[in-house]
């Protein structure tokens, strides 16, 4: 029963997953940048805690989540990537793991964080996927349990990096970044509505959240501004 | 290639009822280039309850069959639960059995126009327990017909889902096999499997229906491999599920 291989899947892993699979590309050059520029948004405090997130769906955000926890992990940090989107969960798509443990049962306590994050391919990169979604999702994100979550995997990370649903959609990315040393927010390119990026910084300002930064994704490039790499891809 | 819900075992459901029906059906499904069967009895449909200690006893009645026919397929346990409140409960009790009587996959039927209300809430209850809800033909779901929303939702949280070969086929007409057609295209279906029952009306139609997605795509989205992945042990190839357009008024109209 030999199925034709399922190649496009492979390859569009690979494609999301660009630091890696790829770092010398432009992209990887990209990501490599936003990291250096969140560490240097803060002075006196190291940024331990990203929120990563944006307005609507669509725009990017579990790719950028992804690599830039690719990045900061190439550069020797403990970096774990937590996907908080229970509404559309991916990261285990894109890590092509199992999803029967993860965040959700760390939060209800059946299991342990350091039994429960799976170590990838990738040096210093921890993932925990969502685990079974709830039907009350939120609930669990703003409780005590998810203080006590910050405190262990603190203990255990440099760096942790939460995908997040979109903020006008759920309160999830909000009650989020407030516990979180800084926000990022991505903007794609001919799709992100103007007003609803705006009201979803204000969503994130009046959380009392700090915004690192937005990322602008699938800008076009014209041809001459990238005719200093070495190469298109 | 493997079979992961037929109604293969004698005297206990709507499938054969005596050792001879379930050797022509052995017959078809090894016709059909099938090599494993997992027997999946109704159970608490209303109609039938097949505990675990049950199945298990036939299992290896039929197994023994086979061999006694010198047929080479093996038949390994399992079961097709009728949604309910404490599934996970039973699965704790010793009642309900995994897929292949050695995995975390239970095979689930929802009632055939509904997805009852408390249907999140108990996958939640199974996958919490480590198990992984495997929603039966959803394709013949009236109500996920109606709004594939439903279904969407349930897989983005985490169940899968199996459609029939039958259905993939045409043998259900043309609406529902452009149906699962779509549902395997947008991730929504994950395995195909024979749901046999007999050899006249609801036999195997597993080779038709390959031979459908692949004249579609060219490829078959590794539903089949899924099957074989899910025997062996092995993590299946996913990918994450796409919400299908709920139909217009004007595409209602048109596709009656």
């Amino acid at each position: 029963m030999a199925a034709k291989p399922k190649k496009s899947n492979m390859d569009s892993k690979k494609r999301n997953l660009i630091a890696e699979y790829n770092p010398k590309s432009v992209a990887s050059e990209q990501y490599r940048t936003i990291r250096t520029n969140i560490q240097f948004s803060a002075i006196d405090e190291d940024i331990r805690t990203i929120t990563v997130s944006s307005s609507s769906p669509g725009e990017g955000k579990s790719t950028t989540a992804a690599n830039l926890a690719i990045v900061f992990a190439q550069q020797g940090k403990k970096v774990l990537l937590v996907d908080a989107d229970m509404r559309k969960p991916t990261v285990h798509f894109t890590f092509n793991m199992m999803n029967t443990i993860g965040l959700t049962t760390v939060l209800t306590r059946q299991s342990e964080l350091d039994k429960t994050a799976n170590q990838t391919d990738i040096e210093n990169l921890d993932i925990l996927s969502s685990g079974p979604i709830p039907p009350n999702p939120s609930e669990l994100l703003s409780s005590r349990v998810m203080n006590r979550f910050f405190d262990t995997a603190k203990n255990m990370y440099d760096l942790i990096i939460f995908d997040t649903p979109p903020v006008l959609a759920v309160t999830d990315a909000q009650v989020l970044s407030h516990q979180c040393d800084g926000t990022i927010l991505v903007v794609r390119a001919g799709i992100a509505d103007k007003d609803k990026v705006t009201k979803a910084k204000e969503a994130i300002v009046s959380a009392k959240a700090k915004i690192l930064g937005v990322v602008l994704n699938d800008k076009k490039m014209k041809s001459n501004d990238e005719y200093y790499y070495y190469g298109n891809n | 290639m493997i079979d992961i819900h037929c109604h293969i075992l004698y005297g206990v459901d709507d499938g054969p009822q005596n050792e001879t029906e379930t050797l022509a059906l052995l017959h078809q499904a090894i016709e059909d280039g099938v090599t494993d069967i997992i027997a999946t009895p109704h159970h608490r449909n209303r109609h039938f309850i097949n505990e675990k200690k049950d199945v298990l006893i036939l299992v290896d009645k039929v197994n023994s069959l086979a061999q006694e026919n010198r047929l080479s397929i093996t038949i390994h346990p399992g079961q097709e639960v009728r949604i309910y409140g404490e599934i996970a409960e039973d699965y704790a009790r010793d009642e309900i059995l995994n897929l292949a009587g050695k995995t975390n996959y239970v095979l689930v039927e929802l009632p055939s126009s509904q997805v009852p209300a408390y249907t999140e809430r108990v996958l939640y209850e199974m996958q919490v327990a480590g198990l992984i809800p495997i929603i039966a033909h959803p394709e013949r779901n009236s109500a996920i017909m109606e709004d594939p929303g439903k279904l969407y939702s349930l897989i983005n949280q985490g169940a899968l889902s199996q459609v029939t070969a039958a259905s993939i086929a045409g043998d259900f007409g043309k609406k529902i096999q452009k149906f699962s057609i779509e549902l395997v295209e947008h991730q929504l279906a994950h395995f195909i499997a024979s749901d046999a029952h007999d050899t006249r009306h609801r036999g195997f139609a597993m080779k038709r229906a390959q031979k459908a997605i692949e004249s579609a795509h060219g490829h078959d989205f590794g539903v089949f491999e899924n099957a074989d992945r899910l025997l062996k042990g092995h993590s299946l190839q996913l990918n994450p599920p796409m919400e299908m357009k709920t139909k217009g008024f004007w595409s209602k109209l048109l596709n009656r």
